[in-house]
């Protein structure tokens, strides 16, 4: 085992022609199991593939984050409009990074948690663990949340964030200098949130429920904010069902952006890397 | 020129503090806002409207497709369409569909059989125009994704169109639909087929797809002609690229127009008409008129304000025209109003100047009544519309319904009683 170099982003092409992943690698080969982390409908807001948020987690293990086509850096999402053919793409680009990815910690986000869930049904026993945090992909219609797709971002931050008017918030969507900026704030909304809605518009149950049984082998956290208002904290009933050996963290002071308001995700994605990593002989 | 009578048949009983009110007109307007009993009147009016405008001489009346608002109450354009088609036959009107927006209909052959039995049963009158469909519509009220919803549009359109060609059964294989048998019955009166017009609100994707497949483009735009130069200049530009002509009838605009006995006499009779428009029929929350993944990118780049600019605000947009005067829409051309000779000597300049062939004329608008309606129609056809049909003479018109060799219309025959039904 030996550390891996400075940070890095590779690049690779396919699996269809037009498809580029862009992923960035860090941390250390060491001895917990890699993570990786699947950014949600928002993009990569830089929580775990970077320090100092990621530091505790990129100090034990290798965090992988795919930039996920469409969000920006990679391409190629107009070949996509089912979450199993991403979740499938996604898998062949881990095959191909050069780095043993045979076993892994599957972490996601958002629209990112319902792809590691995909993910996880494809190839359960590559998943050491699997972390789904504020996760898509189930639906209640008499609790619905707030439609992502048809809020405008001011109505729509006190929804995604405990503190809307934090410096994380700011950090995350900076104000606008100029109409310009604005202009170019819009652009990036159209650009993420129009990617998301190939799979998840314009009600995210992507179904998902009916595969899960296919994680019963697999260790399994789910993390809820308590004040979310795009994936209600009921849901975490639902997903527990259908997952009943999963371990339930209702995070009280967080809202949506729960990576990110909290360190109780990366805590949980450390210690599902450590365990895993414990049970499974060198 | 050629002039299309177009309504939207809105609801008129939005007070003045609904904006104030609510959120918006269109996807999740109380539904308790309905008066289903208004609305028969208003139906009926506005279907005598139009049956009027066509006894009157318009070219052409047109019925188009909205859903979940208070701003158009027309969710079915084919249902309105076949009521008319038996009342305007002792006229020579075309019937205007612009039209079914096809990624709403699945499969979109449904488009196909209905049209084509609105074109036999009109005896080959029928002119069609396929929508992409607002966002509002098509992605919040119907679900459509708005990422792939251009590419379903474009499979449902060429489907539609080798169905209505196609001499044979065939098979579709589509992404978004697969029929192993597709054989409508009846096929379209109108050989190949009717014409078809290309509706959008200025996205380049959309005048692409009119100018690859060489049919008309229509902005389906309500803040007028002026507004559009920069539109039309890049369809032009599109136009002249592909090496096609730049035929006047390959374009056409959504108008309101207003028509009095003098200026001062339009405004005094539709000012407040046009102003519950803009004010009310108009007030729409900000992110239903574009679903992320609507527009592209592209098409988005194309109206990002320069690095510094202090507004994006634009003056042709719902958010300005509810707070112009009647001065100020007159002045942009959002509304080309006044007397008979200020309306044709604005709408001849104007034609001429951005080289548009086809105007979709709203006479009326928001909450007017159908007698006001009605005296605006004859005053344009009275004072306005003669001499204009021959504008853009020697153009030919290659997109609209011609008369068809050795077939001759049904007479409609008034309802049949037996004696003892009319004691």
């Amino acid at each position: 085992m030996s550390p891996t170099e400075a940070p890095k982003r590779l690049e690779i092409e396919g699996p269809l022609n037009g498809v580029r992943f862009s992923i960035d690698v860090a941390g250390t080969i060491g001895s917990a199991t890699p993570v990786v982390w699947l950014h949600g409908e928002f993009g990569e807001m830089g929580s775990f593939g970077v320090a100092p948020r990621g530091a505790a987690l990129i100090a034990s293990t290798m965090v992988i984050v795919p930039h996920l086509p469409g969000w920006g850096l990679s391409v190629g999402v107009e070949h996509f409009t089912r979450l199993d053919d991403l979740a499938m793409a996604v898998w062949w680009a881990l095959d191909r990074l050069g780095s043993d990815t045979s076993r892994v910690v599957l972490g996601g986000h958002g629209l990112g948690a319902a792809l590691g869930a995909e993910m996880a049904a494809q190839q359960p026993g590559r998943c050491a663990g699997v972390l789904l945090a504020a996760p898509f992909g189930m639906f209640r219609a008499d609790e619905p949340g707030i439609d992502v797709f048809g809020t405008m971002p001011s109505d729509l931050m006190p929804h995604l964030y405990a503190d809307p008017t934090g410096p994380l918030q700011a950090l995350h969507f900076p104000a606008p200098v100029d109409a310009h900026h604005r202009g170019l704030a819009a652009i990036r909304r159209v650009e993420t949130l129009g990617a998301a809605g190939r799979f998840v518009f314009p009600i995210p149950d992507t179904g998902i429920a009916d595969r899960l049984y296919r994680l019963a082998d697999v260790p399994v956290a789910l993390v809820f904010g308590a004040r979310d208002g795009i994936v209600p904290v009921s849901l975490a009933a639902d997903w527990a069902a259908a997952l009943p050996h999963a371990h339930v963290e209702i995070v009280e002071s967080a809202s949506h952006m729960v990576p990110y308001e909290t360190d109780d995700v990366e805590r949980l994605l450390g210690a599902l890397a450590t365990v895993a990593s414990s049970l499974v002989p060198a | 020129m050629k002039f299309t009578y177009f309504h939207l048949m809105p609801y008129d009983g939005l007070t003045a503090d609904f904006p104030a009110n609510n959120r918006s007109v269109w996807v999740d307007i109380d539904p308790k806002l309905q008066d289903v009993r208004r609305f028969h009147q208003l139906y009926n009016d506005y279907l005598d409207e139009l049956e009027y405008a066509a006894v009157r001489g318009f070219d052409a009346i047109g019925v188009n497709e909205h859903h979940s608002n208070a701003y158009g109450l027309m969710s079915s354009p084919n249902m309105m369409a076949a009521a008319l088609a038996r009342r305007i036959t002792d006229t020579d009107a075309k019937i205007l569909v612009m039209g079914d927006a096809v990624p709403l209909y699945n499969p979109p052959i449904r488009i196909a059989e209905e049209l084509a039995m609105l074109d036999v049963l009109s005896g080959g009158r029928l002119v069609t125009g396929f929508p992409l469909g607002s966002s509002q519509d098509s992605n919040y009220a119907y679900g459509i994704k708005p990422a792939t919803m251009r590419e379903q549009h474009a499979e449902g359109f060429d489907l539609i169109m080798r169905a209505w060609t196609e001499d044979k059964v065939f098979a579709h294989n589509g992404k978004f639909s697969k029929l192993r048998y597709v054989n409508p019955w009846p096929k379209p009166l109108q050989k190949p087929h009717p014409p078809v017009w290309i509706p959008g609100s200025g996205s380049l994707e959309t005048m692409d797809f009119a100018v690859e497949r060489d049919l008309p483009f229509f902005l389906l735009s309500f803040f007028g002609a002026d507004f559009a130069r920069s539109m039309f200049k890049k369809f032009w530009e599109r136009v002249d690229a592909a090496g096609r002509d730049h035929n006047p009838y390959r374009t056409g605009i959504v108008q309101l127009i207003m028509v009095g006995d003098t200026d001062a006499e339009a405004k005094r009779l539709y000012e407040e008409h046009v102003q519950y428009f803009y004010r009310r029929c108009a007030h729409i929350y900000p992110a239903f008129t574009e679903a992320p993944g609507y527009k592209s990118v592209e098409s988005l780049r194309e109206v990002l304000p320069p690095p510094g600019a202090v507004s994006a605000s634009r003056p042709d947009s719902f958010a300005a025209a509810a707070k112009y005067s009647w001065e100020e829409l007159i002045d942009k051309g959002v509304v080309i109003g006044g007397s008979p000779d200020t309306v044709r000597e604005r709408l001849e300049s104007t034609a001429r100047e951005v080289n548009i062939g086809n105007w979709v004329s709203l006479l009326h608008i928001g909450s007017m009544p159908k007698e006001l309606a009605m005296h605006n129609i004859d005053l344009f056809t009275d004072k306005v519309m003669p001499g204009l049909s021959t504008v853009f003479d020697p153009s030919l018109h290659r997109w609209w319904p011609q008369p068809i060799e050795g077939f001759t219309r049904a007479a409609v025959s008034p309802v049949q009683r037996r004696t003892e039904d009319t004691r």
